[in-house]
């Protein structure tokens, strides 16, 4: 009777093969639910430009309509001329990728894009940018740019009247993969899809767009109220419009197909079980065109799992977290590059937290510093997975990117006197000298400690701290909690802490108002949608880090970084640890060309146009 | 037959309700179904208010219960804001049908090995062959699924392959079919099958193995069993028709409640296979603090629980003629 089951729910299953497009299932972010800074605050979309939009260069036809002829001439590119082009140019190939988390849903707007492996699996194969990032995590104009704007080639001008005017020159070459022009009016559609959006993860900057010219298909002029100096980081990606408009509200749409790309792939298909690129032959930038005839990836979540597949070779290539004892472990054919990173992982301090015993004052927060090792917190947290785990020396630079992160925590050792002489002067003392520091009231000094249960690097780090701060007389509480729980719902309502051990994203821009800015504090009254997590309310630092947003001149802006860099190190509202180094795996039996974007913020996958089958 | 099992209903109805509230409330805790309100607050204020009232957020935790308790029985599953606001039920009908393949696929196998180790070591009560199976099955019992299922992809995905000299592994060692396949493939759908399947039917053949073994040598002592060979039925015979038959009662129920618990139990089997059944489902929503598909997983588990421990006891019944089921008496031995 069983086997009878198992005849009729095979041929269920058939009815349902992997490769339908169905929609996926993934954690929240990169690093286990990591918080990224690109959650955006409440704006007013009324404010901020016409709603009418503008005039696009072929008339607009039904979505509808649209969609179903683009997909009839992708499948005939696919089917037909594809195939003539691989056999010629291409030295052809399948290329299998492991994907640690799989993304739940597609669409780049909503909060599907919250989960990093959807940009990293899928967005940045298929989605155009305007400025991007090369290996190094530095701006450079994309293919879409015939040109960087800049105040010299008066791409950037700030008029009289204040208004800051940015304009991009397209590359009359960029097409769409249904061979439609890339032009201004893409440009205008996302941004107004950035904001129209039902859900959409993240309106920073384009808030503050007051409208964008695009009488010239080639030029899109971007016109802030003021200067926006992050301008780099805006249009990461850029929508189709044909594809996706008139409707700007494009929260129901590209689920789980993209079907028209702006990039070096087309997506074939895309599943819970599969993602399947083909080359995208419209593509216009011969130096960028795929060296295999398919990449395939699949998902591969649990790491012990995944270096196995790596191993048999069912898969070539993985970016997986760093995890402990990856240095053993990944031998033999399997090749690795870790370092790098973007994420900063440090002890954020919550101010405002519920449960605090006392209040967690500057003195407070210096003398934790001066309680730690960091550089042997990063060894034990690290050690086993690169050499020389890089030590954060800011509170909010990533120190592989620019200028920007100086030395201003280098003074944060461990030392004693420090502390004493911090506490003393608060009113502690420390009756039993082997003992907890202890106030006026008789409390201890005792902080709740939360992280992600279960991450094994950071109970690890968590133990080395307890044992390491004892002898300076500060003892922790630790509780820890799953990620979902962390990070969706006691994070964003300020209820965790006062302290919490995990990592926030960096962009290669130095903006960090969203983290320090004093409106930015989640509270009852804005509904808890600010990103300040710390609740560190320093006026003088809130500003800073709005004239870092609003300063365009490079050396000027370095000046007010390095200023807020000096205040953040004396104020300490977070202690900085290490930055998360990024690992790219691949079997080198299998496959050749990885590697060189193993630290970037597109992932080590950025690049596989120019990996190549082997063996 | 049918009052009881009415009866048993009846008894099951109210458990349900009650574990369907707990699991609301626990839930609720863990991921609260406002989160993504929280998190996106560019949501419209229609489009906020229409989940609000969807989900009767605003009203007491009995009434939102209410509403999505009478939606879970409707068959309205809802749609996943995490997800975007896609359906939920294609995400728990998939996730479903997978675990209850190789749910299948492993009780269908565990039963038969162990019901033949099992006859087999009670016949030969006290052999080499009994030890041996002793010794295994509590192997069996012992061992952690997580490490059983790394060692199997381990050997039949690398080890085996270098030691026969033969490329690709003679097994994939994750997923339900190869990177790149298109279309439904029977062979590869079943290659896919034979990891998981084998680390979760060591577990299930070591019970089984034990149940059987035990149920025959009380049955084999039976003086009907005695009746049998003094009439001079062949061996073969008294085992099969007359042993068996009796002994394999036990085993049969344990086996239905088994399927009940495996359907959502199967969370570390999945996850090291990369499965996508209802255990990597349920652990993908937790994860990502999925409220709505989290719900209508667990509760599918407990009903699957719930039912099939009924139709176990509907079984015994069955199998067995000497227990009549709800009459609240002892079974009659007439000689």
């Amino acid at each position: 009777m069983i086997s009878v089951l198992i005849g009729i729910i095979l041929l269920a299953s058939a009815c349902g093969n992997g490769d339908e497009a169905e929609p996926a299932l993934s954690g929240p972010s990169a690093e286990s639910g990591t918080p990224t800074t690109t959650a955006g605050g409440p704006t007013d979309d009324g404010d901020a430009a016409s709603a009418e939009p503008p005039a696009p260069d072929k008339p607009a036809g039904d979505p509808a309509d649209e969609a179903a002829a683009l997909e009839e001439t992708s499948a005939a590119e696919t089917a037909g001329t594809q195939s003539e082009v691989a056999a010629e140019d291409r030295p052809g190939g399948e290329l299998i990728l492991a994907v640690e988390q799989w993304p739940e849903c597609l669409n780049p707007v909503t909060s599907c894009a919250n989960s990093t492996w959807m940009i990293w699996s899928v967005a940045t194969h298929l989605l155009p940018s305007l400025m991007e990032l090369d290996p190094d995590n530095a701006y450079r104009p994309s293919p879409t740019l015939l040109e960087e704007p800049t105040l010299e080639n008066g791409g950037l001008a700030v008029g009289d009247d204040g208004t800051f005017t940015l304009t991009y020159r397209l590359n009359p070459e960029a097409v769409w993969s249904d061979g439609t022009p890339f032009t201004s009016t893409d440009v205008w559609f996302t941004w107004r899809a950035r904001l129209d959006t039902d859900g959409t993860l993240s309106t920073i900057g384009y808030e503050l767009i007051s409208d964008i010219d695009t009488s010239d298909p080639h030029a899109a002029v971007v016109t802030f109220p003021e200067p926006y100096a992050p301008w780099r980081d805006l249009f990461g990606f850029v929508l189709p419009a044909h594809a996706l408009g008139p409707d700007t509200n494009i929260a129901g749409q590209w689920n789980d197909h993209i079907p028209v790309s702006g990039g070096p792939w087309l997506q074939q298909s895309w599943s819970q079980d599969q993602h399947v690129l083909v080359p995208n032959d419209n593509y216009w930038v011969p130096e960028r065109r795929p060296l295999v005839d398919r990449v395939v990836m699949v998902p591969r979540e649990d790491t012990d799992s995944e270096v196995v597949a790596l191993q048999t070779g069912e898969v070539m290539a993985a970016f997986p977290q760093p995890f402990p004892g990856a240095v053993q472990r990944l031998t033999g054919d399997l090749t690795f590059v870790g370092g790098g990173g973007t994420y900063l992982e440090g002890l954020w301090i919550n101010q405002n937290a519920p449960d605090r015993r006392f209040e967690v004052t500057k003195n407070v927060r210096q003398a934790v510093a001066y309680a730690l090792d960091r550089q042997l917190i990063a060894e034990v947290a690290l050690g086993s997975i690169i050499e020389d785990p890089l030590v954060l020396q800011c509170a909010g630079w990533n120190p592989t990117v620019g200028e920007w992160c100086k030395d201003d925590f280098t003074h944060y050792s461990q030392n004693l006197e420090k502390v004493t002489e911090l506490l003393s002067g608060e009113g502690w003392s420390r009756p039993d000298p082997s003992g907890l520091w202890v106030n006026a009231d008789g409390t201890e000094l005792v902080l709740q400690w939360n992280t992600v249960a279960g991450n094994k690097r950071r109970e690890d780090v968590q133990a080395l701290v307890s044992e390491m701060t004892a002898p300076f007389g500060i003892g922790w509480e630790i509780i820890n909690y799953d990620a979902g729980e962390l990070f969706q719902n006691r994070l964003p309502v300020m209820n965790f802490g006062p302290v919490a051990l995990y990592a926030s994203g960096t962009s290669p821009d130095p903006s960090v108002q969203t983290i320090y800015d004093i409106e930015g504090i989640p509270t009852e009254a804005n509904g808890f949608t600010g990103q300040n997590f710390t609740a560190y309310a320093s006026q003088e630092a809130s500003d800073l880090a709005a004239d870092i947003d609003r300063q365009v001149d490079a050396e000027a802006r370095l000046a007010l970084v390095h200023e807020l860099g000096a205040i953040l190190a004396e104020d300490v509202p977070w202690i900085p640890l290490y930055l998360l180094p990024n690992l790219l795996v691949w079997n080198s039996s299998l496959v050749e060309g990885p590697g060189a974007y193993t630290f970037s913020v597109y992932g080590g996958f950025k690049d596989i146009y120019d990996w190549r089958v082997i063996g | 037959m049918i009052g009881y099992a009415l009866r048993r209903l009846a008894i099951t109805l109210p458990v349900l309700v009650v574990i369907s509230f707990g699991t609301f409330w626990a839930a609720g805790q863990i991921s609260s179904p406002s989160a993504q309100l929280t998190l996106n607050p560019r949501i419209s204020p229609e489009a906020k208010q229409a989940y609000i009232e969807l989900l009767g957020l605003d009203q007491p935790l009995h009434v939102q219960y209410g509403k999505w308790l009478g939606n879970f029985v409707s068959g309205d599953f809802g749609t996943s804001l995490v997800r975007n606001g896609q359906d939920v039920w294609p995400f728990v009908e998939r996730a479903l049908a997978n675990t209850l393949l190789l749910v299948a696929a492993a009780v269908s196998l565990s039963l038969l090995i162990g019901l033949a180790v099992g006859t087999v070591s009670a016949i030969r009560r006290g052999s080499l062959w009994d030890y041996g199976s002793v010794t295994v099955s509590f192997l069996g019992i012992s061992i952690p699924v997580f490490w059983l299922g790394l060692m199997l992809q381990l050997f039949f995905g690398l080890y085996l392959a270098n030691w026969l000299g033969v490329g690709p592994p003679l097994l994939p060692t994750a997923g339900i079919y190869s990177p790149g396949q298109q279309g439904f493939d029977l062979v590869d759908r079943v290659r896919h099958l034979v990891l998981p399947t084998m680390a979760l039917s060591l577990q299930l053949v070591a019970v089984y193995s034990r149940y059987m073994r035990a149920s025959m040598l009380e049955v084999m002592s039976a003086d009907y069993i005695r009746t049998a060979r003094s009439k001079g039925l062949r061996e073969s015979r008294v085992v099969v028709r007359h042993g068996m038959r009796s002994a394999l009662v036990p085993v049969t129920t344990q086996a239905a409640i088994d399927i009940g618990q495996l359907v959502g139990g199967l969370i570390v089997t999945e996850r090291v296979f990369q499965y996508p059944g209802m255990g990597l489902l349920f652990l993908e929503s937790l994860e990502g603090g999925d409220y709505t598909i989290l719900l209508p997983t667990v509760m599918i588990t407990a009903v699957a629980v719930f039912s099939l421990n009924l139709v176990a006891d509907l079984l015994y019944g069955v199998l067995d003629p000497r227990v009549r089921l709800g009459r609240g008496r002892r079974p009659v031995r007439r000689g």
